[in-house]
């Protein structure tokens, strides 16, 4: 095989995962809007992809109804989830998404009907380029829209200030457990996505870790805009497939890379504040754009090398 | 009966570690209000300095152990140094992943020197203790020694100390305690280093317990040390070590009677449930001002 | 004479909210300067850039004069002599009243000079003393304030900056405090005191400045501002009810 095929589906296969992976983190930034602190996203992607897969894999269901049953599953396991931790000091409300998180991963372990610890396999490969980015595009413009909404005020009012939105009339605890439903439902949609791309979905995938991951990915990018997510979901997707060294190496820059960033822009990368109005934001477009340059160069130059 | 005590002992002694890891989490919140992710990466460090120690030097155990305590503190000290300090006064989840960056390259970085496979640190202490059939084998004597040592000596020194004191104030009210002539980095660095040595502690002591050290051994303290400090609540230091200590009797409980798999969950629920009893941990609140 | 704080054309801003503009004081040796304006001028901001608590943008801050203190940590700047009684007294809460004392005097090493002084904040407040072992949130509004005001003094300060003293406090604790402003005044220690209580502020003080919106806009003696029309119109006018 030529090395410019090898090479294309190569970055294709990155860049399915960066979309899906965007996807996932937009759900973070959906419920994080009203000030919830969430580890529980990987979780609840893998609730959708368990749903999902299994709607297609033993229902001959087609694509559309798994992703609208993941969702919904992911919408109700957020509702709960959100009503059980509202009351709750943030820290102690991550806290119980962790063990909601942790819980999942058990759950998906012991039931012999998910498969155990080899996790749900024989599914159905559905997921395609084009699907991904259409549902991401979707999702970006739903979701904007969803910020200038008065729903989207009130997530914000009751992350602000719970205290001055209650005075307001805002009914705090239906506003966050209702935001933070519908992220869980945006996350469990990427779910169903992914799994009919990976074909497979393990325990592992639903624990702290992975959560925290997405937890990362949101703020790094910004968890006060919209693209803030979807550049976070990105860009540390690909980053370190551009860093082509050994695995931990290119851990270790990534990590080093998140360390710095925040440490400059703490406040995300992506803010309402325009790029360039301060020198931090310079510093990140500059290391950005020289990332890019490494993104051609380096996808053309040692195509293939890993997986 | 014997059996449950033997649970009891063995669970005692695996808390202890849990114990003083929390401690160090839970006082490097409640003074800098930061959440150090990289605070258990520094018990694996603890871990692989007796490990290089043993295996290079000696194997005298008053050397290994205070080497590996000092490795451990030292990290912490950098880690004060490039992620703690610059994001302190910040959002809680700048800390977060500043640490959490650092945290990611202290894992791979031991993965790159020390490969993925554990490896073996090669201390032995001989001989155990019975009391009324109920087993304790020196080592775990030994290391549940270190882990209270540790306790009463973070106790006094923040009890009791002129430094410690200023820690107290800082916690409270940083901007009243610099005025007064606190220099604050110097309390940073100093909490961030007797926590991460106490991490260190654990690390170290868990290495011999199982005679093995692998890169990615800080998970094992991560989750469950940060549930014992927002369980506990940040007020008392006694209340993270009946935490901690609790945590570990209960998971033996459960993996010796029920399923070693069920293990995490149930002791998850149980601190679940006490949380949601008492939104502000068991012994006080962590919420300031 | 030689100004021991002098100020010059300070400001500072809150990221992009800016609170001070351009502000001059200063206070010579011995003096009582009172700092007046409405809620939200600025006091506690000027206040806490003298502290290094906050960044200034600009100016200069010389304390004392000739030596330029704004960008050395707060530590440092209080090492030099600067005591605070921070707005809403602020103590420790934790800690016990002794406790409160003892950071007054983080930075003295000599043991003996730091009992003298404990001493001394005994005689000054005999409250204190029957409260030394309790923790020092469970006292009352007043000893709290007291509290604070000899805890500021446990370093011996030169300048004592006071943030509202007399906030919260029953008319006849009022009257004490400025009594007792006059009283550590009088063992030479400078004093530059935020207050909203202008009339009382303006009876112990010998100079006084008019902030509002975060520029000084009048300041003189204490007859001076209290026949000035600004002063009615950012202040008594509105209090006086
Ligand atoms: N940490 C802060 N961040 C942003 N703005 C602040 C901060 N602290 C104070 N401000 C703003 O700066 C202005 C001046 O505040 P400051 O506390 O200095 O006023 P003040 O004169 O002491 O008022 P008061 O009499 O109510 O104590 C106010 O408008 C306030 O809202
Ligand atoms: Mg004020």
């Amino acid at each position: 095989m030529p090395l410019a095929d090898i090479s294309l589906a190569y970055w294709n296969t990155v860049l399915i995962f960066a979309g899906y992976i965007a996807i996932i983190t937009l759900g973070q930034y959906v419920s994080m809007s009203s000030g919830s602190l969430s580890v529980a996203h990987a979780a609840m992607a893998g609730a959708g992809a368990y749903t999902g897969g299994l709607l297609t894999r033993d229902f001959g269901a087609p694509l559309p109804i798994a992703m609208l049953g993941g969702a919904l599953v992911g919408f109700v396991f957020g509702i709960v989830l959100g009503f059980l931790s509202v009351r709750l000091h943030l820290l102690v409300a991550g806290l119980m998404t962790l063990a909601y998180s942790e819980v999942m991963v058990v759950v998906a372990f012991s039931l012999d009907y998910l498969g155990g610890a080899n996790g749900l396999t024989g599914v159905p490969a559905l997921t395609s380029f084009w699907l991904v980015y259409l549902m991401l595009a979707v999702l970006v413009l739903a979701i904007w829209r969803y910020d200038t909404s008065r729903l989207g005020y009130a997530a914000r009012a009751c992350r602000d200030d719970p205290r001055a939105a209650a005075a307001m009339g805002i009914n705090v605890a239906w506003v966050k457990s209702l935001t933070f439903a519908l992220g869980a439902a945006v996350a469990a949609l990427g779910g169903v996505l992914r799994i009919h791309y990976t074909l497979v979905e393990t325990p592992d995938g639903l624990g702290f870790y992975q959560g925290m991951n997405f937890l990362i990915l949101a703020v790094f990018g910004g968890s006060y805009v919209v693209w803030g997510a979807v550049f976070g979901g990105f860009t540390l997707t690909v980053l370190p497939e551009i860093l082509r060294f050994s695995a931990a190496d290119r851990y270790i820059l990534y990590g080093a890379v998140l360390t710095v960033i925040i440490i400059v822009r703490p406040q995300g990368v992506i803010t309402r504040v325009p790029l360039g109005a301060d020198g931090g934001a310079r510093w990140a477009w500059r290391l950005r754009k020289r990332l890019m340059a490494r993104l051609v160069a380096g996808g053309a130059k040692r195509p293939g090398e890993e997986r | 009966m014997e059996q449950f005590f033997q649970q009891v002992v063995n669970g005692v002694m695996v808390g202890s570690s849990y114990a003083i890891v929390a401690l160090g989490f839970g006082l490097t919140f409640s003074v800098m209000h930061v959440l150090n992710l990289a605070h258990p990466e520094t018990a694996m460090v603890g871990a692989f300095a007796a490990f290089v120690v043993a295996t290079l030097f000696t194997t005298n155990l008053l050397v290994v152990i205070p080497l590996a305590v000092l490795a451990a503190l030292l990290a912490g000290l950098l880690i004060e140094r490039l992620a703690i300090r610059p994001t302190r006064g910040r959002h809680i989840l700048t800390s977060f992943i500043a640490t959490g960056g650092l945290s990611i390259v202290m894992q791979n970085g031991a993965q790159r020197i020390f490969g993925v496979d554990p490896v073996r640190v090669a201390v032995q202490v001989e001989g155990v203790q019975t009391v009324g059939g109920v087993i304790a084998s020196n080592m775990q004597l030994m290391t549940f020694g270190l882990a209270v040592a540790m306790m009463v000596g973070a106790r006094y020194y923040v009890r009791n100390t002129r430094w410690g004191r200023a820690t107290r104030a800082v916690s409270e009210k940083h901007e009243v305690a610099q005025a007064l002539g606190v220099d604050i980095n110097r309390v940073s660095q100093l909490t961030v280093g007797l926590s991460t040595a106490m991490a260190g502690a654990a690390g170290v002591s868990l290495a011999l317990l199982h005679s093995q050290a692998t890169p990615f051994m800080g998970a094992i303290f991560g989750t469950k040390s940060f549930v014992c400090m927002l369980v506990a609540g940040n007020r008392h230091i006694e209340g993270i070590m009946f935490v901690g200590i609790l945590l570990g009797v209960l998971e033996a409980l459960v993996a010796g009677y029920i399923s070693a798999s069920l293990r995490d969950m149930v002791a998850f629920g149980i601190l679940v449930l006490v949380l949601y009893l008492r939104p502000a941990g068991i012994f006080g609140s962590y919420e300031h001002d | 004479m030689s100004a021991l704080l002098k100020v010059t054309g300070l400001h500072v801003a809150y990221g992009p909210a800016r609170v001070i503009h351009g502000v001059d004081l200063e206070i010579n040796s011995g003096e009582i300067r009172a700092l007046l304006g409405a809620n939200g001028a600025g006091k506690t901001t000027i206040l806490k850039a003298i502290l290094g608590l906050v960044r200034a943008a600009q100016g200069a801050i010389e304390f004392p004069e000739g030596r330029l203190v704004r960008g050395l940590p707060p530590h440092k700047i209080a090492a030099l002599g600067i005591g605070w009684v921070p707005e809403g007294r602020q103590v420790f809460s934790t800690l016990s009243v002794y406790d409160n004392l003892l950071m007054g005097a983080f930075n003295e090493h000599d043991q003996q000079k730091v009992q003298q002084r404990i001493e001394e904040m005994y005689k000054l407040f005999p409250i204190i003393e029957t409260r030394r072992g309790q923790i020092a949130g469970s006292l009352s509004g007043g000893e709290q304030q007291m509290l604070a005001i000899a805890r500021a003094l446990m370093s011996a300060p030169t300048l004592l900056l006071m943030d509202e003293p007399s906030l919260g406090l029953a008319p006849r604790l009022v009257r004490d405090v400025f009594e007792l402003v006059r009283t550590i005044n009088q063992r030479g220690v400078s004093i530059l005191m935020v207050e909203q209580n202008a009339r009382q502020a303006l009876r112990v003080a010998n100079w006084a400045y008019l902030l509002e919106g975060g520029h000084i806009v009048g300041s003189g003696t204490p007859t001076q501002i209290e026949q000035s029309d600004a002063i009615k119109r950012a202040y008594i006018g509105r209090q006086a009810s």
